[in-house]
């Protein structure tokens, strides 16, 4: 028997003093030897020392144990895994509560490096409340320093991955803890500390209302002056959290101009190697959904700096993601971002990493690539050039699940008329694929699905309408402007408006039919007089405003149906538009295309007098 | 904005000093936020390589977000003057139009101003010169609501006298609404 295979015998000694000797030798004999790390694995040792972690009582040997297995997880992606799948993180963290520091430091080492390990289910250590009761004590009264520090790490990647434990943390008490934390004298803990707290703030608006509130007023204050400290990293994440309080509108007021002065220092830190690959996202986050702070970002220079870290991203996933999702973000407002991004030669890297192997990159450039779609000019030019028709319209078929919304998001954009994509869209089975993106049990998806449907409609020759009823069929188009979900009824209106126009004779071109479009006409109308949603009443009274331009047989069964008296109520409805929508029914009802009226126009034109339209009318004084 | 909406299209003339062509402006995308329209401007019978020649128009809103003072395409403060006045709807504006703090309130007002700039040819983005036609200057742009008529007038920085190309376009009468939305 060879050296390995004897000691990996002794480990399943029943003698204490030859299992630790086993495991010492372990131990020392795979520090930064691969070679012997793969040996002993295949040996099964790992697992073995896992046992002993669990059942022995000796603290030299766990000591040892808990070495060894940190050092397996620094090792190769199978070592990782086995480590991963063997509970080792579980037992370690209990580990932590042991009486002996020397113990409680050796595992807490391996249990950072565990915890931090690529594809660590992070989930399986909080599965139970009990690891995050486990991290708590330990922030609270363990003696170590370093101890504390581990915790609070741990806290702040549990955060990150599990959203819904920073709710917990926070409901027992988690945020004091880390406000005493932030004040030790040691940097690494007052890093930590900060980590916590940004990640326990992440869209959180219970949390960010009790960070803002009285109680926790000076340690906000304190916060806020470290966006001036040396550290970069602190200065990230105090301006991550000062992102989070303006995303959750939580800012207190005198706060608030700071803000823009801390665009420049986010971008300065994309320099620094400890922070550089968070910083994109903090970026991505201060500016979101806030225009000016985009334009003082690209005025700072933010694009070129973000295309320098997209380049060196090659080798660090992480980043590239960060890097794409502040793209994203910046140029989903304003043309003059969308330009500078152009024009750092960004789309060309955007559009490959679509075919990127990691799913929070395919789904970040999609975002990107959605960001421009909301522009007449870049869905002609740029997107064009960039080739991302069909890349995009692969995603729709993507494994995860984000992908396939950001996709199908952006598709609803690029099959609108003045799209010279649309025709390639179309031709390689769009219409079928966002048909099906209707039957998705995602309600993101079934959105996008109509969303598509209608902009796809829009100003559509009556081949391509036709192409669509005939796939979704006239009982799937009502059956949605039934649905429970308000935006997607609302959003089958739309589509049955954008049907209407140009080619009401065309496609509802028999009585049955439109008699039942009247049926349902008329039944959106009466649920609107129960509970009404304006933006439904609109589309509503639109569709009837495109109906009406339609034959005399389409007007007259308008006229003999109980909508017209509906029109006659919102003539008077608060909302401007509203009334301007039933206005131009009225007069698309008494229209005469020449300048004898026939006499079904005046026939209608009688009826409609008769019901006080003309009153109404001549009552408005204001010009819709 | 009773006819500035997506779809809506407008028909008129193109005049200059010895000549005139029919041209028509459709209206692809108005956003009331960022204060930008983009539409397609065609003109029929101005060059030989193309009978019916159709532009990609960028439109500035005036109001909150773009000021009469257009501050580039080699328009100072003079010219500015000069080709807003022509527009009897400025004559309120014109004492206070480069104040400080004003900004012109086009929801309020029976007159929406604009600059209009031709970015690119329809279909075709990429062609980047025409025999016979330029899109290097740009039109300032008043539309009245209460009559539906845009007028222009171009201005181009290479020929800064020739104030004579002028845009007369009504609106063409829509009695049904198609609608889009970006996602």
């Amino acid at each position: 028997m060879g050296k390995t295979e004897e000691v990996v015998h002794n480990l399943q000694s029943t003698d204490l003093e030859v299992r630790r000797g086993a495991a010492r030798y372990i131990k020392n004999a795979i520090i930064g030897n691969t070679i012997k790390k793969r040996q002993y694995a295949k040996l099964g040792v790992i697992k073995r020392l896992v046992e002993i972690l669990a059942s022995d009582q000796d603290d030299n040997i766990i000591i040892q144990s808990a070495a060894a297995i940190g050092s397996f997880a620094c090792g190769t992606d199978e070592n990782m895994k086995t480590v991963n799948e063997s509970g080792a993180g579980k037992l370690l963290l209990q580990i932590m509560t042991h009486n002996n520091p020397k113990v409680v430091e050796t595992a807490s080492r391996s249990l950072k490096i565990i915890f931090f390990s690529k594809n660590y289910p992070r989930a399986s250590m909080f599965a139970q409340d009990e690891g995050c009761n486990v991290i708590l004590s330990l922030l609270q009264s363990h003696n170590s320093e370093c101890v504390r520090e581990v915790a609070a790490i741990i806290m702040a990647g549990g955060c990150e991955d599990l959203p819904h434990l920073c709710s917990y943390y926070f409901s027992k008490g988690g945020l004091p803890l880390l406000f005493h934390l932030m004040k030790s004298p040691s940097i690494k803990s007052q890093e930590a500390a900060m980590a916590a707290i940004a990640a326990l703030m992440n869209d959180s608006q219970e949390i960010c209302e009790a960070v803002a509130s009285e109680q926790f007023h000076s340690e906000l204050c304190y916060i806020i002056s470290l966006v001036k400290h040396t550290s970069p990293k602190m200065r990230l994440y105090a301006i991550y959290i000062i992102s989070n309080m303006c995303c959750t509108k939580t800012l207190p007021l005198q706060y608030q101009p700071l803000v823009k002065q801390l665009i420049p220092s986010i971008i300065k830190l994309f320099s620094e190697e400890s922070v550089r690959v968070d910083a994109p996202r903090v970026l991505a986050k201060m500016v979101g959904f806030n225009e000016e702070l985009q334009i003082i970002a690209t005025e700072a220079e933010a694009v070129p700096k973000l295309a320098a870290l997209l380049q060196a991203s090659s080798s660090n996933e992480r980043l590239r993601e960060n890097v794409l999702q502040a793209l994203a973000v910046i140029a989903s407002l304003r043309e003059e971002c969308r330009k500078q991004v152009v024009e750092a030669q960004l789309l060309t890297p955007i559009v490959a990493s679509l075919k990127s192997e990691n799913p929070s990159i395919r789904a970040a450039a999609c975002r990107c690539c959605r960001s421009f779609s909301r522009s007449v000019k870049h869905l002609r030019t740029s997107l064009v050039d960039a080739g991302v028709a069909l890349p995009l319209f692969q995603l729709l078929d993507d494994k995860a699940i984000e992908v396939q919304i950001a996709a199908s998001a952006t598709l609803s954009n690029i099959v609108i008329d003045f799209s010279p994509m649309k025709r390639i869209v179309l031709e390689h089975g769009g219409l079928g694929k966002l048909i099906g993106l209707l039957k998705s049990s995602e309600s993101t998806l079934r959105l996008n699905g109509i969303w598509g449907l209608k902009n796809l409609a829009y100003e559509g020759e009556v081949e391509l309408k036709q192409a669509i009823l005939k796939e979704l069929t006239y009982e799937g188009l009502y059956k949605l402007m039934e649905d429970e979900d308000p935006a997607i009824r609302e959003q089958s209106l739309y589509l049955l408006r954008n049907f209407l126009f140009s080619h009401v004779d065309q496609l509802w071109d028999n009585p049955q039919q439109i008699s039942e479009l009247i049926r349902k006409i008329e039944k959106q109308f009466e649920e609107q007089r129960v509970k009404e949603k304006q933006e439904i009443l609109k589309q509503v009274i639109y569709v009837v405003c495109n109906l009406a331009t339609g034959s005399d047989l389409h007007q007259n069964s308008i006229m003999s149906s109980s909508i017209p008296s509906h029109l006659l109520h919102y003539m008077q409805h608060k909302s401007g538009p509203v009334k301007v929508a039933a206005i131009w029914c009225a007069m698309n009802l008494s229209w005469s295309e020449g300048t004898t009226p026939t006499s079904s126009v005046n026939q209608r034109s009688i009826k409609l007098k008769e019901m006080g339209f003309s009153q109404i009318l001549s009552s408005m004084s204001e010009d819709p | 904005m009773k006819s500035l909406l997506a779809s809506c299209k407008f028909s008129g003339i193109q005049r200059s000093e010895k000549s005139s062509y029919p041209v028509t402006f459709e209206i692809k995308h108005v956003d009331t936020e960022q204060c930008i329209l983009s539409g397609y401007l065609t003109i029929t019978g101005l060059t030989k390589d193309y009978h019916v020649l159709t532009t990609f128009v960028e439109g500035e809103i005036i109001g909150h977000k773009y000021s009469f003072l257009t501050r580039k395409w080699h328009a100072d403060e003079a010219k500015d003057t000069a080709h807003w006045s022509k527009f009897p709807g400025f004559a309120q504006y014109s004492h206070c139009f480069n104040d400080e703090n004003f900004y012109h309130n086009y929801l309020d007002s029976d007159f929406i101003f604009m600059r209009w700039k031709e970015s690119f040819l329809v279909p075709d983005h990429k062609v980047k010169s025409i025999d016979g036609a330029s899109y290097d200057g740009f039109y300032y742009i008043c539309y009245q609501k209460s009559t539906n008529k845009i007028t222009g007038y171009y201005y181009l920085s290479t020929t800064p006298n020739e104030m004579f190309q002028s845009l007369e376009l009504r609106c063409v009468p829509q009695r049904s609404f198609p609608a889009f939305e970006f996602r």
